[in-house]
């Protein structure tokens, strides 16, 4: 899961496990499955700084949770 | 002289992309800002005269998707569906290309023609890309401009270009995707045709395998069914060839067409990325450092409003005792003109009073333009998202609270950031507990009185603070309660630092500020005149023969009029927290706006109405009739008690319902007087 990546880690989005409201609105920023994703910063507590393509994405931990990633 | 041609332009765009830029260049000064019907989304029109045309130009809200997540979203697209603008001019971040195409191709869906501007080239280029515009024109069968909105490059040509579509009225042919998704959309638009759909039916179609919910509400029950259960049986083939659902699988269409553009169009040359503002937010989002950073910024901010702010106050305040003394001199010494009285006590006296603050305000916003523009209120809204969590509410909920501290009535407008229904609503009802510039000199004449001057910087920061601590916690208790309802994740796009521009600051203060101008203007000249007609009827007659003085005459006019009497009227409710019916009154009167409590209290204390807070006569009276405890009790009810006539007007707009404003006049004034009682008899215990 997106969530447990580390500070700078990176890795391939592989499932989004999610009703399709989720899907849709991640897609149209640019997170789809098979995207790379880098984490900027993963604090314990708090919304997630994600690197996407160049573009720096808040998400809220709750998302992070559903994103399954395959870390590259 | 021929009549010119009427074109209808749309402008779609994701957020971010410099689109409001290209707008306020194309259209200049000649905007309308309304109201979409039925949602709170501001809808921005322009006109510009071109050659032999004439182009409406309407700007339509920034939106990452045409699916239907956000009212933005609904709005978009309804404009395109219904309006049918003759051309859709569609602003893309060039240096972002690949994203910001996952929007054109939905627009090419709606088979409205697209033309696509480039914008932000130079960033582009200095990101190592090079991009072919023949390339992308060829892939999507749109026209293709380039330029640099906010140095006006290209919108010239964009003009041209979008003219000459419209002449050809070509019909394009739209984009197609890959056959097996071509077959699937036939499929659906075979099933369409038994029913009469005015829409451009692979649209729907392609909606329909989406699951967008919007699109399902437009059949009826019996159809829908008939449709879904359709799909249902091409899920199965979608299953095999995509290995996903039907959602997956378009969003996967688009993104296949998306890289093919890329593959064909975009030449990358190194690597550049922003480190800058990589380096910047490892301090700005550090977990330790970010929230000390916060406050130093808000304190800076707060410094910056109070140290400027009050030398204006100084020169507005004598350029309106200047009009005041100006207007006065048309009647002869000593008349008592009801007209005079009017004008310069009611009009120039409560309006000018208001305007006062105009200096602070406009700093306020200023300040809060430029964090904004500078790309930090973004992060303001990551920083604070898990503590409003934990009150039920996400970050974003906490910038236009900050802008609550500037005017509530443009902080509640500001509210429309927050996707959430009921989380818009909780911070709609708790901004005015957030304490506006107009509270102050309440704080600032009660505060210099009772309190030793070197006690008074912190004293007014405890009341600040005292006014979000109560906010968050009413918040917390609506959310469990009444507001329950579902959250939104957090998920929204920071970007990149700038230095703001000029013209960027100037727009955004303008547009904040002027709601506050506005409201000057209207409401709080209406209620001026009301107040005014309340306190000197009805008429005081001197008895005849007593020589009573000019100032005891005024006295008892106040004393007798309506105004004196509602004050009465509250007085034992008042008692409470020490008052009497002059604190009543002047509480009464403060639902204009809160610094009148400051000119009624000078009123009533027989000193005419220019008075302020460094009057020293009025100062010496307050503090020999009231004690410390009961000027704490009279600035927390101040704080904390019923918004203003205009607040309640923008939260009965922006609900659009009665019942939430009544509801927020009532809760707000029963915890001010709560809270300021408890505080007088606890006060009055120890001091």
């Amino acid at each position: 899961m997106l969530s447990m990546l580390k500070n700078g880690e990176r890795g391939k989005v592989t499932e989004i496990l999610s009703g399709s409201d989720l899907v849709k609105r991640l897609a149209a920023m640019g997170i789809v499955v098979g995207s790379c994703l880098s984490v900027v910063s993963n604090p314990n507590r708090g919304p997630l700084l994600v690197d996407s393509d160049g573009k720096r994405v808040a998400m809220g931990r709750g998302m992070a949770e559903k994103i399954a990633i395959e870390v590259v | 002289m021929s009549a010119k041609k009427f074109i209808n332009i749309a402008i779609a765009g994701q957020p971010n992309v410099g689109k409001s830029t290209i707008f306020n260049f194309l259209t200049g000064i000649r905007q309308h800002v309304g109201n979409y019907p039925g949602v709170t989304v501001d809808r921005k029109e322009g006109e510009v005269s071109y050659g032999d045309y004439h182009l409406k130009i309407h700007d339509l809200p920034g939106t990452y998707s045409m699916s239907a997540f956000s009212p933005e979203e609904i709005v978009a697209r309804d404009v395109i569906v219904n309006e049918k603008p003759d051309l859709v001019i569609n602003v893309v971040d060039a240096s972002n290309l690949e994203k910001n195409l996952y929007l054109t191709l939905q627009l090419l869906e709606m088979r409205v023609p697209v033309v696509l501007f480039l914008n932000m080239m130079d960033i582009a280029e200095k990101n190592g890309m090079k991009i072919s515009k023949s390339a992308i024109s060829n892939e999507l069968g749109i026209p293709v401009v380039s330029g640099i909105g906010s140095k006006k490059e290209g919108l010239t040509e964009l003009l041209t270009t979008a003219i000459a579509v419209y002449e050809k009225k070509r019909q394009y042919p739209g984009i197609t995707y890959s056959d097996k998704m071509e077959s699937f959309i036939e499929d659906i638009k075979l099933v369409l045709a038994q029913h009469s759909v005015e829409m451009t039916q692979g649209w729907i179609a392609v909606k329909l395998l989406e699951k967008d919910n919007q699109i399902e509400q437009y059949f009826d029950d019996g159809f829908l069914t008939h449709i879904k259960s359709h799909i249902k049986e091409l899920e199965r083939e979608i299953r095999k060839e995509y290995g996903a659902d039907s959602v997956a699988a378009v969003i996967k269409e688009r993104y296949n067409l998306i890289e093919d553009i890329s593959k064909k169009a975009i030449k990358r040359s190194g690597e550049v990325r922003s480190s800058f503002s990589r380096k910047v937010d490892a301090i700005v989002l550090h977990e330790h450092l970010s929230l000390p950073l916060f406050f130093l910024l808000m304190f800076v901010l707060f410094q910056m409003v109070f140290t400027l702010g009050d030398p204006m106050m100084g020169g507005l305040e004598t350029l309106f005792g200047w009009i005041g003394d100006a207007v006065s001199g048309l009647w002869p010494d000593g008349s008592d003109s009801l007209l005079r009285s009017l004008i310069v006590d009611g009009i120039i006296g409560g309006v000018g009073g208001v305007l006062l603050f105009a200096p602070n305000i406009f700093l306020m916003f200023f300040g809060i333009a430029f964090l904004e523009g500078s790309g930090y209120m973004a992060r303001v809204a990551v920083i604070m998202d898990k503590y409003m969590a934990r009150l039920g509410l996400s970050g974003k909920s906490f910038v236009p609270m900050i802008l609550g501290f500037g005017c509530s009535v443009p902080a509640i407008m500001g509210a429309r950031i927050i996707e959430n229904k009921w989380e818009r609503l909780t911070t709609i009802l708790i901004i005015p507990f957030m304490s506006c510039g107009a509270r102050l000199p309440v704080y600032l004449l009660l505060v210099s009185i009772f309190i030793p001057a070197e006690y008074q910087a912190l004293s007014l920061w405890g009341i600040y603070m005292f006014g979000v601590m109560v906010g968050l916690i009413v918040a917390k208790l609506l959310r469990k309660t009444v507001l329950k309802g579902d959250e939104n994740p957090l998920l929204m796009e920071l970007p990149g630092y700038a230095m703001p521009t000029v013209r960027t600051l100037a727009i955004y203060t303008w547009d904040r500020g002027k709601h506050f101008l506005e409201k000057a203007g209207t409401i709080i000249l209406a209620v001026s005149i009301i107040l005014w007609v309340m306190t000197v009827f009805p008429r005081y007659e001197a008895p005849a023969g007593s020589n009573m003085s000019n100032q005891q005459i005024v006295k008892m006019q106040v004393e007798n009029s309506f105004i004196g009497k509602v004050g009465k009227f509250v007085e034992p409710a008042v008692a409470l927290m020490g008052g009497d019916w002059k604190v009543g009154s002047a509480f009464v009167a403060s639902l204009a706006a809160k610094e009148v409590f400051v000119s009624q209290l000078g009123i009533l204390f027989s000193l005419g109405s220019d008075v302020d807070e460094d009057n020293n006569s009025l100062q010496a009276k307050i503090k020999q009739r009231y004690s410390l405890p009961a000027a704490l009790a009279f600035i927390l009810f101040i704080l904390l008690s019923a918004p203003c006539i205009a607040t309640f007007a923008i939260v009965k707009s922006e609900t659009r319902s009665w019942r939430w404003p009544i509801f927020q006049f009532f809760g707000m004034t029963l915890i001010a007087f709560g809270v300021a009682v408890f505080a007088y008899q606890i006060g009055r215990l120890f001091l």
